[in-house]
């Protein structure tokens, strides 16, 4: 019983933040059909960030919320400066934009921190662990969990409840029609790079929170996990991206517990395994895509 | 009456194909115009030209006395010139209501929050009260509509921006002769209290029986404009731009 407590603990953890990831890097492809190789780098500066603002001692809820902001900006000029100008090009030409963009945040992080990973300053509450009916509980599973939740009621309201909600599933689908309507593109991909790169801001300091140290290259696993969840539920799909980042969390959280030792360095080989398994019975994704790429 | 819209030597296409060769055209306010022409006349063209999605490559167009040649879709549209595009352009995951309300952007950027909500409100009152069967249905999803249904929530949420002009690209396009004439009853229900309209059809007789005015297109050109009824009642005229059918249809009128 304890073990599947621990389990279930461990696989919405994960899922949570893959969910987050992929719903970050849905929302911006299902206006501009961007894939954005570049979202990772958004994490790993929301880590350098924080590290580089405790290191002059800034206080922690204000690290949090300098960072998120700082992501959010930084994902709204990457938007403006690297994207917006190829928002009527093939798919390739942003596909390629996004390495070029992902390259340049990463050697500026290299020429501002150094190759070197740098421990990240985890707080004290988050980095203990609580004991509940004899099952271990990191607290930085909890928060995660608990921000995730948020986050996600957050953007359910905001798309479906709002205004901007209803623009924004109108230019997903038709933009060129929605234009028609008044809806304005630029402000549309204006909020929603600003809120990709919240989500990657949050995202970031939980990730390296759990990991305890950050690099460079330490975009590479969000973005790979975040491609797979929205490709695993349904590429576009909103509702895909949250369940594609729970079924990888819960396969990976079987896969941790179950797995013999000596398997465990070939996790994430099974679980990629599993994932085109299940791709090629359901090709669109758990869900299939709802929305349609468009120009 | 005064010139609403004003287009003078109008050319666009797409790459290398000039499709409007130097089209002229004016709407009054309050008027009704017709834009007929064969598949390939350029209408189409012509229509998202003038709605701001297709860059012209020179003329001028000229909307509410203001020069919007150059003016992006959607502050044109904000300026209460609004397109309801060929094939409907429903948004079928949203719903029948959340159509509605996206057709009423446009609305946001010229009024303030209280004045925008009251106006939605009587929007929704007034397009319900035209098209009954949107709102029994407002919360189903616009993908559940039929093809006249849909047409009739294009134009309902054409006009809840409340335009002064709505451009209606084929209204008609893919529906049943009898599912066209509804629609046809449904334009004439708001003509005398709405806004100035255009209405692009390929087939000449209904049109030219709504419309005040009309222009005929061929290859990007205007070849005939006039009096819809003088232009409605020459058979010889339809002969040679809509072909035997159109003439008949008018002859049996």
């Amino acid at each position: 019983m304890t073990t599947v407590v621990q389990l279930v603990v461990n696989a919405l953890s994960l899922g949570s933040t893959y969910a987050l990831l992929a719903l970050g890097l849905t929302l911006v492809f299902s206006v501009m059909n961007l894939i954005n190789f570049a979202y990772g780098m958004l994490l790993v500066w929301s880590g350098y960030m924080a590290i580089l603002m405790v290191d002059h001692h800034v206080p922690g809820v204000l690290v949090v919320a300098l960072c998120v902001l700082f992501t959010t900006l930084l994902a709204m000029v990457m938007g403006r400066v690297a994207f917006r100008p190829f928002i009527n090009a093939p798919p390739i030409t942003l596909l390629i934009t996004s390495f070029g963009v992902e390259l340049v945040m990463q050697y500026a992080v290299v020429l501002a921190f150094g190759e070197n990973p740098h421990v990240f300053p985890t707080p004290t509450f988050l980095d203990s662990v609580l004991h509940v009916g004899g099952v271990l509980v990191p607290t930085v599973e909890l928060t995660t969990i608990a921000t995730a939740l948020v986050a996600m009621i957050g953007l359910y309201v905001l798309l479906n409840r709002t205004a901007f909600g209803l623009q924004l599933r109108a230019a997903a689908e038709r933009p060129d029609t929605a234009r028609l309507m008044g809806v304005k593109p630029t402000r549309v991909l204006a909020i929603i790079f600003a809120i990709s790169g919240a989500i990657a801001g949050v995202v970031g300091l939980l990730w390296f929170a759990k990991l305890g140290a950050v690099t460079p290259g330490s975009d590479l696993a969000p973005t790979l996990k975040s491609f797979i969840a929205i490709v695993l539920g349904g590429l576009g799909s909103l509702r895909g991206a949250v369940l594609g980042g729970f079924v990888l969390g819960a396969l990976e959280a079987l896969m941790g517990t179950y797995l013999p030792t000596g398997a465990l360095n070939y996790q994430d080989a099974i679980v990629f395994g599993l994932v085109i398994a299940i791709l090629l019975l359901r090709p669109g994704g758990l869900v299939g895509s709802t929305v349609e790429p468009t120009r | 009456m005064t010139a609403l819209l004003e287009i003078e030597n109008l050319v666009a296409g797409y790459g290398s194909a000039r499709v409007l060769k130097g089209i002229s055209l004016s709407v009054n306010t309050g008027e009704t115009v017709a834009v007929l022409g064969a598949n390939g006349a350029g209408k189409s063209t012509l229509m998202n030209t003038i709605a701001g999605l297709v860059r012209p490559w020179a003329g001028r167009i000229v909307f509410a006395g203001e020069d919007v040649t150059s003016m992006p879709a959607e502050d044109r549209a904000a300026r209460g010139l609004v397109l309801t595009p060929e094939g409907r352009g429903i948004f079928v995951t949203l719903s029948i209501e959340e159509n509605l309300l996206v057709g009423a952007t446009a609305l946001r950027s010229r009024l303030g929050a209280a004045e925008t909500r009251l106006r939605i409100a009587e929007g929704l009152e007034r397009a319900y009260g035209i098209f009954s069967v949107l709102g029994a249905r407002r919360h189903d999803l616009a993908s559940k509509l039929s093809g006249g249904q849909q047409q009739m929530l294009a134009i309902a949420r054409g006009l809840m921006a409340q335009p002064k002009l709505l451009l209606m690209d084929e209204p008609c396009l893919g529906l049943a002769p009898k599912l066209g004439t509804e629609v046809y009853a449904a334009l004439e229900a708001l003509r005398e209290q709405g806004p100035s309209l255009v209405v692009v059809e390929e087939s000449s007789r209904r049109a030219l029986a709504f419309a005040d005015r009309a222009y005929v297109l061929k290859i990007g050109e205007t070849v005939l404009e006039g009096r819809a009824a003088t232009l409605g009642a020459d058979e010889t005229l339809l002969e040679a731009y809509f072909g035997i059918e159109a003439a008949v249809a008018v002859a049996e009128r």
